[in-house]
């Protein structure tokens, strides 16, 4: 195998065949993870002024997957893991290359290369002062809207509130004195409202 | 409370952030059930998702040929640039390689010691010495066919 380290046994490089069989093993419940995962961090990316989509990143994530020979224990990380942190890198690495305001369109969205450019990016970055106002307003405004449907459902909102002043969850917990799990079911509702608030149908921000 | 405040794309990235992590931590039917009271249409989002995931395998592969295409043209160039430089026919090949030993005094002497009597080397053996003169840049003309 062309990896810099050896492998243990229970780790692999996948290959394309396998990818697609573990493709064609998701659930319709995991398929579902897959896609609220892939919509909030294009929806956070889209606030950087990305033209990524949900499924543009999940695509993403394949090919970063197949092209960067990741490595992938089975028995540690299953599939839907493994992806999820493809995706997770991916904004993230979007993050830092647009601190200096940029925009990113990606591949799947750009014409097919002529001649001897390889097609080997998964989007192209341009410099950008202006990080498409619009689109971030709309995100910023369901937000605010969620929060707003919580007017008397104060739990909600003081764990809204540490979230918009950027405080990890941990952090939270400590604060309010709470344990995880009611953490984790206040969250929930938040998390079904914003669901419930992203237009339905379409595939974009807007 | 500040619920009339508009959000900034900062606070809306923070929050984006820890429901991310909350999505990530959940149960898949527990998303599945989330996504379906938002009336989602989960057998949409099902094919969405998995045409997005195939096409990333597709994407890759297509990616593999393209450069497997390029090396194979660059092959395909340096073979074009050898056959240009060196003689097609055993007797094209045999004049040069003298016409480069006798422009390169040189190089005739090292050949000598390799090959005792030039005037006994095979043409299998002139083909190797121009592709070894071709490789050190000694062949800097074209050469001519017959």
């Amino acid at each position: 195998m062309n990896t810099k380290e050896p492998l243990s046994m229970s780790e692999k490089v996948a290959t394309g065949d396998e990818i697609a069989q573990e493709i064609e093993k998701l659930t319709k419940a995991e398929w579902a993870k897959l896609y609220s995962f892939a919509r909030n961090r294009a929806r956070a990316m889209a606030l950087r002024g990305s033209a990524f989509t949900e499924r543009d990143l999940v695509q993403a994530a394949i090919v970063a997957l197949l092209k960067e020979r990741r490595h992938w224990n089975p028995k540690k990380v299953d599939f839907v893991g493994v992806l999820i942190g493809a995706m997770r890198s991916i904004a993230s690495n979007y993050r830092t290359t647009t601190k200096d305001g940029c925009f990113a369109i990606p591949e799947s969205q750009l014409a097919a290369p002529a001649g001897d450019e390889e097609p080997n990016s998964l989007a192209k970055v341009y410099p950008d002062s202006r990080l498409n106002p619009e689109q971030a307003a709309i995100i910023s405004n369901t937000l605010s809207e969620v929060y707003e449907l919580f007017e008397d459902d104060p739990e909600s909102l003081v764990i809204m509130d540490g979230w918009r002043d950027g405080m990890s969850g941990s952090e939270i917990i400590d604060v309010l004195e709470i344990d995880r799990k009611a953490y984790e079911t206040i969250t929930r509702r938040i998390r079904r409202k914003v669901f419930a608030h992203w237009p339905k149908g379409s595939h974009h921000v807007r | 409370m500040s619920a009339k405040k508009p959000w900034t794309s900062e606070q809306a990235g923070h929050a984006l952030d820890r429901i991310a992590e909350s999505i990530e931590a959940a149960k898949p039917s527990d998303i599945e059930d989330d996504l379906r009271s938002a009336g989602e249409d989960l057998d949409s989002v099902t094919a969405l998702m998995k045409d997005a995931s195939l096409a990333g395998i597709k994407n890759f592969r297509q990616q593999r040929l393209h450069r497997a295409r390029q090396r194979h043209e660059e092959n395909v160039s340096t073979i074009a640039r050898r056959a240009s430089r060196i003689a097609g026919s055993p007797k094209a090949r045999r004049e040069q390689f003298f016409a480069v030993l006798k422009a390169n005094p040189s190089v005739q002497s090292a050949l000598t010691l390799q090959y005792r009597d030039l005037n006994e080397i095979t043409d299998a053996d002139i083909e190797t010495a121009l592709d070894e003169l071709d490789a050190l840049g000694a062949l800097g003309d074209p050469g001519n066919d017959e």
